[in-house]
């Protein structure tokens, strides 16, 4: 009989036949399975087509060719079909993102591309495209100020009793060498999110906080052709559209969560304030956005 | 789906951001200069956002030949939302994916237009825009695995992009027959702009309107978009380079070249140089 593996992350308790050496284990009963077997073909009924995805309300079949498929389901199941060779980081790095992102949406909650710190018990989120600086940030902040990681890269914001709850990832982050060295840490023992992609995965235990958060403000960050950092509070209309912008792999599911989505971005906004970061696209200003956003949160 | 992508295709600093500054200027409906850094025209090829927006991967996660897989489905997504023409820069080789299918979206093209220039003026204007020697661009430009965007190590806004050989390239795009391609000397462009930015309109089949276009050509000649630079700087000028638009000229390598990079050059490229009668005006 496969070993089973028990899991938490994104506030969901996971039992795995494969083994996720980036989430934290735990005990307990299981809400998402996730198994090894055959992809369908097709989703039956109505679903759109992507780059070598389906997606409907309730299920997702995508073909990360000539590795790995995945089908996702109710919120609560994913299968994994590996191809022969496929190697284990190949198959992971792509189910805890893309995949459980989209179980999250399925589930009606919002992954928000954002990483994420604890401050005062509450959440404190950099939300931004690939390549910003997310991870760097926050885990800067972690190093500097000690306040601990909760997401990287996929932060999840459900609600209870109609208030938004933030819910922490895994204590894992994937950074360039670039960040690497800017952040002073050592590559050595780290390895590649994938055998043929260069990007470090840097586990942060145990300065990781797992649990729910009340979210307190969401930092936007961008680049900008400015020689310097730009900070400004997003409100009105703006806040909305920024933050719409930002969710994860929202391209893939486009409007099919529109109402969900909605709703809690509405919540969210009701509660947490959000600055906008606009950084020089050249140059290091690590410095520079750790102490802007350090007199912010401490205000 | 829209048969509608215009490729500005060459191998860089041979014309290419010119034409689409003379473009924008032609498109454009007011009297002044175009904003060097909103050419609103069309995209470049190797643009990651509009990749990762058509497609919804993450490319971070994904290899470079992975990559290459989704350019082809994105960008004849992204080409729905223009209308008779969706210009897209490419320094990209004419090439195909490792299993033989379009790495370019041939089904969504109208046609392509190739910009080709003296490979010894390329050599001493790219080697300003790599901050490198030019013995070392020379090099590059025989070198057929070199590669813009190459770096595994880091993010970049761009995926990477094989240009192969400076021949390899030019031929890559000239000898294709999936679509219709014009080909334009950048020494024709400088001895007579109106001649041969009219032929390209001509060949786009746009609406000519002589006006505009003696508008546009003076608000894209090398000196109003240099002072242009000077004045706002230009997005598109890599961090390590001075000024993106520095000399312009033809001719200009007789003063920088070394005589070996010379003999390199047209030794690597003769061919591809008589092909263009290029050669014939270095008087060899």
């Amino acid at each position: 009989m496969a070993t089973i593996y028990t899991y938490t992350a994104f506030g969901l308790t996971f039992s795995s036949e494969i083994e996720i050496p980036e989430f934290l284990p735990t005990t307990g009963e299981s809400q998402v399975l996730i198994t090894l077997g055959n992809v369908p073909e097709n989703i039956e009924g109505n679903s759109t087509e992507g780059f070598r995805f389906q997606i409907s309300k309730n299920e997702f079949i995508i073909r990360f060719k000539p590795w790995v498929s995945f089908y996702v389901c109710n919120g609560n199941s994913i299968i994994i079909q590996p191809e022969k060779d496929a190697d284990e980081r190949d198959v992971r790095v792509f189910l805890i993102s893309s995949v459980i992102a989209i179980l999250l949406h399925q589930r009606g909650w919002m992954p928000l591309h954002a990483s994420g710190i604890k401050v005062n018990n509450k959440a404190v989120l950099f939300s931004a495209n690939s390549g910003i600086g997310k991870s760097t940030i926050s885990l800067a902040l972690n190093r500097k100020f000690g306040y601990p990681l909760i997401a990287d890269d996929i932060t999840i914001i459900s609600e209870k009793e109609g208030k938004p709850i933030v819910h922490s990832s895994f204590p894992s982050a994937k950074l360039w060498q670039e960040s690497i060295d800017l952040l002073g840490i050592s590559n050595e023992g780290l390895n590649y999110i994938r055998k043929d992609v260069f990007k470090y995965r840097y586990d942060n235990r145990p300065d990781f906080f797992n649990g729910i958060l009340e979210p307190f403000i969401v930092f936007v960050l961008e680049n900008s052709d400015n020689e310097k950092v730009e900070i400004s509070e997003v409100k009105g209309i703006e806040k909305f559209n920024v933050l719409r912008i930002h969710i994860f792999r929202l391209r893939m599911v486009n409007e099919l969560y529109a109402t969900e989505l909605f709703k809690l971005i509405s919540i969210l906004l009701n509660t947490a304030k959000c600055f906008k970061i606009s950084r020089p696209k050249n140059g290091n200003t690590l410095d520079e956005l750790c102490s802007i956003v350090q007199s912010i949160i401490t205000k | 789906m829209k048969k509608n992508i215009v490729w500005l295709a060459s191998y860089p600093k041979s014309g290419n951001t010119w034409c689409r500054i003379f473009l924008s200027n032609y498109l454009n409906k007011t009297n002044e200069p175009a904003n060097i850094n909103k050419l609103d025209i069309g995209a470049i090829f190797s643009s990651r956002s509009i990749i990762e927006e058509n497609t919804g991967y993450d490319i971070s996660e994904l290899t470079a030949n992975e990559c290459d897989e989704l350019r082809s489905f994105a960008f004849s997504k992204w080409s729905e939302n223009y209308g008779d023409n969706a210009f897209l820069k490419t320094h990209d080789a004419y090439l195909a994916l490792p299993n033989g299918e379009n790495m370019f979206p041939v089904e969504s093209t109208k046609a392509a237009i190739c910009f080709v220039r003296n490979p010894l003026d390329v050599a001493v204007s790219f080697a300003n825009h790599m901050a490198t020697t030019p013995e070392k661009t020379v090099d590059k430009m025989s070198d057929s695995d070199f590669c813009l965007a190459a770096s595994t190590k880091k993010y970049n806004q761009q995926v990477r992009q094989r240009l192969l050989t400076w021949s390899g390239h030019i031929n890559s795009w000239t000898l294709q027959k999936d679509f219709p391609v014009l080909t334009v000397r950048y020494e024709d462009m400088l001895e007579n702009p109106s001649r041969e930015f009219l032929s390209i309109l001509d060949f786009l089949k746009m609406p000519i309107d002589l006006d505009k276009l003696t508008k546009a050509i003076n608000n894209s000649s090398f000196e109003t978009i240099k002072k242009i630079e000077k004045e706002i700087g230009f997005k598109e000028k890599p961090a390590k380079c001075e000024t993106f638009f520095k000399v312009g000229k033809s001719g200009y390598y007789k003063n920088i070249l070394s005589e070996g990079s010379i003999k390199k050059i047209i030794n690597d490229q003769t061919d591809c140089m008589k092909n263009i009668i290029i050669f014939q005006n270095q008087g060899n």
